[in-house]
């Protein structure tokens, strides 16, 4: 059984795409989501998608596999609908490329954006009284994250054990086995993290301010527009 | 509420999501697992939606789709979805105290439901034209390639074992759990 690897959340750098004002960048990304999934041709999307593959290479993201793959799909894209064009799978090539394309750029956004960036963003939105369960839970889950995966990676270890040869992952009966130990498992350890947190003088109702404010640069806003602009002329040029 | 009730309800919540995202990055080094998904998923939202106070529940649904979306992507996040609404209806259908032979046809139809709507999603998203892919499901159907009794038995079977899957583990478990506090 192969080991679980943790999921990527932030790549710490000291680029500007880091340090751009969250807002602009989710304004940049959604500008950029809107033009790829109106992009009629595949001239225009694989425009797009080469300026997406340069920016995530030169911010040097460990998102290596997914240029690859992208690289894969645009070819496919660039054979594929040039031969069977108008027709259905040829749409279907030109959707997955357009599906792809979104991908990567939640991928480059949540490599280079902190989840309290977005939640400054939102608390002014969120009422006082939903803001201190709704970081709660946040930092929670994000916290037992890597040890939930543990154990997880543990109950499939000692099923391997128990049935003495490799486990059929398509085996209901092994993961009927797992998903109860774990869950049972978890609810228990959920108890045990609630004592300790309430022990530590842990109050959810009490009012929370924000340590920190969100940067707000005119440069930002900018960079943002230069960007979204570059984005609609290449469109319009290859579309 | 009393504080302890809500933070434990909050804390079992971020453990419940933390061993879904577990699950879908799972996927990641294991792709086949994403069949098995289909049961495992929908059962720990059900435990969460069935367990918890329905506005914590609420919350801490709306907290793993947008982790979800921003962590694994579009893809994902709408299985995710999909995962959601399909243990979302087994948990109300248990607090509704309905039979498990009124359960399993409900939750078939809540599957096939959830998967056609996120399919037509994803297919509206990417645009593509229907007119063509029915005319191409009715060209396949006129070649006799597949048969269509044969391919609706099929779905409807593994519907209704996936369906029976997730009933009978959130039993399986919720009688564990109950077991642990009366002891």
């Amino acid at each position: 059984m192969k080991t679980i690897t943790p999921i990527f959340f932030y790549a710490p750098r000291r680029t500007f795409f880091h340090q751009i004002n969250v807002l602009m960048k989710l304004l940049l990304f959604l500008g950029y989501a809107l033009l790829a999934f109106s992009a009629r041709t595949t001239w225009a999307l694989a425009g797009l998608f080469l300026l997406i593959t340069a920016a995530i290479s030169s911010l040097r993201l460990p998102l290596r596999e997914y240029i690859l793959n992208g690289i894969l799909l645009l070819l496919i894209l660039w054979v594929g609908y040039s031969t069977i064009e108008k027709t259905l799978p040829g749409q279907l090539i030109l959707a997955a490329g357009k599906v792809w394309c979104l991908v990567m750029l939640v991928r480059l956004f949540g490599s280079t954006t902190k989840i309290e960036e977005i939640l400054l963003l939102l608390s002014p939105l969120i009422p006082q009284s939903a803001l201190g369960p709704l970081l709660y839970s946040i930092n929670t889950t994000l916290a037992v994250y890597p040890s939930v995966q543990y154990d997880l990676q543990r109950a499939i270890d000692a099923e391997t054990v128990r049935r003495g040869k490799k486990l059929n992952i398509l085996s209901l009966g092994s993961w009927f086995t797992i998903i109860i130990v774990v869950l049972v498992r978890i609810m228990k350890r959920a108890e045990r993290f609630t004592d300790s947190v309430l022990d530590r003088g842990y109050v959810p109702s009490q009012v929370l301010l924000p340590s920190q404010v969100l940067s707000r640069r005119w440069q930002d806003g900018i960079i943002a527009l230069a960007g979204i602009i570059s984005g609609v002329l290449l469109w319009l040029v290859l579309s | 509420m009393n504080d302890r009730r809500q933070v434990l309800a909050l804390t079992q919540a971020a453990f419940l999501n933390a061993l879904i995202l577990s699950f879908l990055s799972l996927q990641f080094v294991l792709p086949p697992i994403f069949i098995l998904l289909l049961w495992v998923l929908p059962t720990i939202f059900a435990l969460e939606v069935y367990n918890l106070p329905a506005k914590i529940a609420v919350l801490s649904n709306v907290i793993v789709l947008a982790i979800a979306f921003i962590l694994f992507g579009p893809t994902l996040g709408f299985w995710a979805l999909v995962y959601l609404l399909v243990g979302g209806g087994v948990a109300l259908q248990r607090q509704w105290h309905l039979p498990w032979v009124v359960r399993l046809p409900i939750t078939i139809v809540f599957l096939t439901l959830a998967l056609l709507g996120v399919t037509l999603a994803m297919g509206w998203v990417a645009q593509i034209n229907w007119t063509e892919a029915g005319n191409l499901i009715k060209s396949v159907g006129m070649q006799q390639l597949l048969s269509v009794p044969v391919i609706l038995l099929g779905l409807g079977g593994w519907a209704a074992i996936l369906s029976l899957s997730i009933d009978k583990t959130l039993s399986k478990v919720l009688e564990y759990l109950s077991a642990e506090v009366t002891k």
